[in-house]
């Protein structure tokens, strides 16, 4: 695997050149180090908020070590954990297998729609494209849904919304129409069909933009609240930040109701937020450190001889 | 699926919280749910939507009213909790794809009163409660039941509960007591007046290390009750003394002005923070003990002890408006029946027993007696937690929301402190001052382009106003002006032209 | 066609003697679908066929909806049985200057988010790329995304953390430089600019990677040759990064464009903290039709506006697409469509 700094190195040779081109390296990791750092932290001050009382936390603000340690938010999340580990398992699903399914219907489409000679690529782009923009609203969709496909309260519900999102398509398909043409019609000399050159050549080679869109619409299922929220009932399939969404919604809610006789106590509702989102964020983070590297591999160019 | 075995509670002691574990019923309660599902299953059952966190212990409660129902007036009922976050959508949207169920929460704040009218989600009533509800339609005025009519019928029957909400400030008790100020609070009658006492409470506030201001927000002194209107809809109002119901525009008023004034001296006086951004961060500032007042909230009798339980603190409350009683003030929780449902008579029949039966109301609200709570003083309607749990959550079903059901006058109290509010509450109600407009409701049809214009402006102009930021010499005129270009005037003049159309058909 | 810098293909490069790909037209006849490439044609379809029934079913089929907007809706009274009321419904859109002023505010805000949010993605997309091979790389790309997690509402406590007029982080910085302290919530001024390093903030992961992944695309020889040439890193970027990647930054940017009428809701509603003596900068129409709504809850003045927001984006694009179209080589389409 030839590497662009392997490449570099192997070509210059002077010293001067070589300072040169620490002190860039050296830059780029600095900048970079500073924007990561600009995204870090502000999530270490959540994870910090999240275990700080919630009166220390509006009197002190936020800091970087709890100013006054506190588990109080996530004793009120995990009154049930039961219902916080299923719903991390409902969202894990709906997560994984809505990705693969999405991946698979868009990518067939958008390399249809990427390739020069077919007949419909116009017209079958303006239909992708129209639905990007003009929908029907809310109603005709819960009727759809519940009338005629009948799949309120299952996990069909949360499936199907994301299948295939205009945008991804269209980006798809530019990723597509960028590969060389000479490498599929290589293969289509060999005689492989129109399926095969789809699965074995184009695929591989779109890698990287493929683990993108996977990326977009495994975030958009792993942070879908609003498809519950119309159309999941029961709470054995609550996804995770629906979940947390009804915790929060349900503590709010009653801390409103002013009704004589009742005694309502502290409910710590800015914490709670905060540990919210780093339930939230957390495994989801991890698991992107981790599997990133697998999603990109193998992809480091020179390949396309 | 809503309200069976597998429903989480996200209610816990009598606070509330995130679910208790799943699977909590007996297995005793669960044969004794087949066998009166078997006695049941003939009859109509009535679905009841409406919001809240599922209980997990509901369907034993469900079973007991159902038994009850059955006898009475020969139905089921079926208890469908969505959760808060999700009821105003989910109903929204089983009312436009008209899904069947009987019976639901209604109010102008969550799923829209006026709207499902509007809409003909729900059915027609007015002529059902008379006959099918004597206890119920007798409980409350005809004045009162008007306040439920919309275009010349009723759509849902109203819950009897804190109809008057008088303002007035609050302060620590704490401070109150080291500034020696008590009778001075107590003796106040107007907002002016208050000058002194603030000062004081700046003083002490200043010398003190928790503490940092006097108040968060100074807005709520500019709610249109404080100063003797009816607010009709939005800044249209109706001064309460007007018999004849001229509807003015409430930033055009002299006390408007006068409040305007009196809000931007105890901000320039420092009394509360310069800073927009600091409304609506109350609650957890006044938890956090960082001020000490609340210049302005609702006064209510056991207001008191309800706000030390959720604050924390210690707090003394003066009421200073006049209470008044309006159409938004009673319709503030209403329960209708669905216009699809097959079972209206039964619904309407449902409405009585819940509103006029303390049995059957408090089992709906509490439980089940010996299962979910115990008297502790039957004499004084006073009850504990069943059992040895330590508070009502732990007991598998406390929803908390007596006022959503029906009549909370005849619910029972769950703390000694509290014994004997509803008295007092229904006293209130009844000494309270009836808006000349009292049963009066807006219809925005006509106008519904410039309502949406000058919700859209209001804010903008209005906020600083009412918070402080802005000298009301100036903003007050360009406010006035903005509405005026958003078409208020078209508003208030249709308004006009219905409020006379209503008062020559009452009279 | 590597070497082609941004000058030549503005200048309307076409080449006769490339070979044109065949437009794309309607039904071809019954001779095409025998031939060597109809049948591919035919396999294509069938490829296309999942994504497109499903777009038909869920998009087209509920499509009916878009007439709400022109009638006074009635749900028991059906979609065709409701009053017609034409163009009623968007009358709010533009009664006030405060309609106005948020429509000005849409477009000037959104196209600044989606020039800077590009060149900046771009950017951060290149830093990644020059030092892709080094393990930290992975660990920058994750950061970078974290913030996509984070709820408009949990950022707004950091945001009000920082800007509070009296106990806020960067009052606290000034006050200790001897500085007077900004009232920074009633000082519309100054939000275009706090909402673009929020947004930016946001975004930057998601949006470098559609970028990174393009650039992961092009093979290293190029520049291997060029570097041989004597290119230094900015003429690399120029001449080769910046080229191939182009098809995306045009998509990209065409594809924002239809949603210029659009205003990230929570951004401007949750981070200002729907501050009302801010709205001169920050109002925008997503944030004027929710307050103007709230109180009605008109369904048929709310798909009023969402079809206003459509149609001109929808406009713009058509119109846009048509320019690339002009100024694109046929060998290298940019186009939409």
């Amino acid at each position: 695997m030839t590497t662009y700094t392997q490449t570099i190195r192997a070509q210059k040779r002077e010293d001067t050149d070589r300072l040169m081109n620490l002190i860039g390296r050296i830059s780029v990791h600095l900048t970079l180090t500073i924007l990561a750092l600009c995204c870090l932290v502000p999530l270490l001050m959540i994870l910090s908020a999240s275990f700080t009382d919630e009166i220390a936390l509006t009197r002190n603000g936020y800091t970087l070590i709890p100013s006054e340690f506190s588990t109080a938010a996530y004793e009120l999340i995990f009154r049930s954990p039961t219902a916080i580990l299923r719903a991390y398992a409902v969202t894990i699903f709906t997560t994984v297998v809505g990705t693969i399914i999405a991946l698979t219907l868009m990518s067939m489409l958008a390399y249809v729609l990427s390739r020069p000679d077919f007949v419909f690529r116009k017209p079958l782009s303006f239909f992708v494209f129209f639905t990007m923009l003009f929908n029907g609203g809310i109603v005709p969709y819960y009727i759809l849904m519940t009338q005629y496909l009948r799949v309120q309260d299952t996990v069909f519900a949360l499936l199907l919304p994301y299948f295939v999102v205009g945008f991804y398509v269209l980006i798809l398909r530019t990723y597509f129409a960028g590969l060389p043409e000479e490498l599929l019609d290589a293969a289509r000399v060999d005689g492989a069909s129109e399926w095969r050159i789809f699965w074995s050549v184009a695929i591989p080679l779109a890698k990287p933009a493929l683990a993108t869109i996977a990326l977009f619409t495994a975030l958009n299922y792993w942070n879908d609240w609003t498809t519950p929220l119309y159309f999941i009932r029961n709470a054995d399939l609550y996804p995770l930040q629906y979940l947390l969404y009804i915790i929060q919604s349900n503590a709010q809610a009653m801390q409103i109701q002013s009704s004589v006789g009742m005694n309502l106590g502290e409910v710590p509702t800015q914490t709670a937020r905060m540990a919210m989102a780093i339930l939230a964020t957390g495994p989801a983070a991890v698991f992107f450190l981790f599997f990133q590297r697998y999603l990109i591999r193998g992809v480091t160019l020179g390949a396309f001889k | 699926m809503t309200g069976r075995y597998s429903r989480r509670s996200f209610l816990k002691g009598i606070g509330l919280a995130a679910a208790a574990g799943g699977l909590s019923l007996s297995g005793l309660s669960g044969i004794k749910r087949a066998a009166a599902a078997r006695r049941f299953q003939d009859l109509p059952r009535l679905i009841y939507i409406f919001p809240g966190g599922a209980q997990p212990d509901v369907a034993t409660v469900q079973d007991a009213l159902s038994e009850y129902m059955a006898e009475r007036i020969g139905a089921t009922i079926e208890l469908r909790a969505i959760d808060w976050g999700a009821f105003n959508d989910q109903i929204g949207l089983i009312n436009a794809s008209a899904e069947n169920y009987d019976l639901a929460f209604t109010a102008p704040w969550t799923n829209n009163y006026y709207s499902n009218v509007d809409q003909e989600y729900l059915a027609p009533i007015g002529d059902l409660l008379p006959q099918l509800a004597p206890n119920y339609w007798a409980s409350m005025t005809p004045e009162t039941w008007e306040a439920a009519r919309v275009g010349g019928d009723i759509y849902a029957g109203i819950n009897q509960q804190t109809f008057v909400k008088p303002f007035g400030p609050y302060i620590r008790a704490d401070v109150l007591e080291a500034i020696g100020a008590a009778a001075d609070f107590n003796g106040l009658s107007s907002y002016d007046a208050m000058s002194p006492i603030l000062a004081a409470v700046k003083e002490y506030v200043d010398n003190d290390d928790t503490l940092t201001h006097v108040t968060y927000y100074l807005d709520t002194i500019m709610v249109a009750e404080n100063w003797g209107f009816d607010p009709v809809d939005g800044l249209l109002v109706v001064k309460s003394t007007d018999a004849s119901a001229q509807v003015q525009i409430f930033s055009e008023t002299d006390e408007f002005r006068q409040g305007a004034e009196l809000v931007r001296s105890w901000l320039e006086a420092g009394y509360a923070p310069n800073d927009p951004a600091t409304l609506g961060s109350g609650d957890e500032a006044w938890a956090a003990g960082l001020f000490a007042m609340r210049v302005s909230d609702i006064v209510k009798p056991g207001g008191n002890a309800e706000a030390e339980s959720r604050w924390g603190v210690p707090v003394a409350s003066k009421a200073i408006a006049e209470p008044l009683l309006t159409t938004g003030s009673v319709t503030a929780t209403l329960n209708g029946v669905s216009s699809v449902s097959a079972n209206r008579e039964l619904a309407v029949q449902f409405l009585e027993l819940v509103n006029s039966d303390p049995v059957f109301y408090n089992t709906l609200c509490k439980g089940v007696q010996g299962v979910h709570w115990d008297w502790a003083d039957e004499a004084q309607q006073l009850i504990k937690p069943a059992g040895d749990a330590a508070s009502f959550g732990d007991t598998g079903y406390a929803p908390n929301t007596d006022w959503m059901y029906g009549n909370v006058f005849n619910s029972y109290y769950t703390d000694p402190t509290q014994v004997g509010a509803w008295p007092e509450t229904a006293a209130l109600n009844r000494s309270a001052r009836p808006s000349p407009v009292l049963g009066f409701t807006f219809d925005r049809a006509a106008v519904d382009t410039e309502v949406a214009s000058v919700a859209a402006v209001v804010d903008e102009f209005a906020n600083p106003i009412r918070g402080g930021f802005a000298d009301p010499a100036t903003a007050i005129p360009a406010l006035n002006e903005a509405l005026q270009a958003a078409g208020i005037g078209a508003i208030r003049d249709e308004m006009q032209r219905q409020v006379d159309e209503w008062l020559a058909a009452k009279a | 066609m590597i070497s082609m810098t941004p000058i030549e293909m503005k200048a309307g490069y076409t080449d006769a003697a490339l070979a044109v790909p065949p437009r794309s037209g309607w039904l071809p006849g019954l001779k095409f679908w025998r031939s060597q490439r109809g049948k591919r044609n035919l396999t294509w379809l069938l490829m296309a066929l999942p994504a497109v029934i499903w777009v038909f079913v869920f998009k087209y089929l509920t499509l009916f909806g878009v007439w709400i907007a022109f009638t006074d809706f009635k749900v028991r009274r059906g979609l065709f049985g409701s009053e017609f009321v034409g163009l009623a419904n968007f009358e709010f859109l533009f009664s006030t200057d405060t309609a106005l002023r948020a429509t000005r505010n849409t477009i000037l805000l959104n196209l600044m988010f989606i020039t800077v949010g590009v060149i900046f993605a771009l950017f951060v997309a290149w830093l990644l790329y020059e030092v892709y091979s080094s393990y930290m790389t992975r660990f920058y790309q994750t950061l970078l995304l974290l913030p996509r997690f984070i709820s408009w509402v949990v950022v707004s406590y950091f945001v009000y953390s920082f800007l509070a007029t009296e106990n806020g982080l960067i009052n606290g910085i000034l006050r200790g430089m001897g500085l007077e302290p900004i009232s920074w919530y009633s000082t519309p001024g100054y939000w275009p600019g706090i909402l673009l390093a929020v947004s930016l903030w946001a975004g930057v992961g998601m949006s470098s990677l559609i970028y990174l992944s393009g650039m992961l695309a092009i093979d290293t020889q190029l520049y291997e040759a060029a570097r041989i040439d004597g290119a230094n890193k900015w003429q690399l970027f120029h001449y080769i990064t910046f080229p191939m990647i182009l098809p995306l930054v045009v998509i990209n940017l065409l594809l924002s464009l239809a949603y210029i009428m659009n205003a990230d809701f929570g951004l401007f509603f949750q981070v200002t903290r729907d501050t009302s003596m801010l709205y001169p900068t920050t109002d925008v129409l997503d944030t004027y039709i929710y307050r103007s709504l709230i109180v009605t809850r008109d369904v048929s003045m709310a798909a009023a506006a969402q079809f206003y927001q459509s149609v001109i984006g929808f406009v713009l694009v058509i119109f846009f697409n048509w320019v690339v179209r002009r100024i694109e080589r046929a060998d290298e389409p940019l186009a939409l469509f």
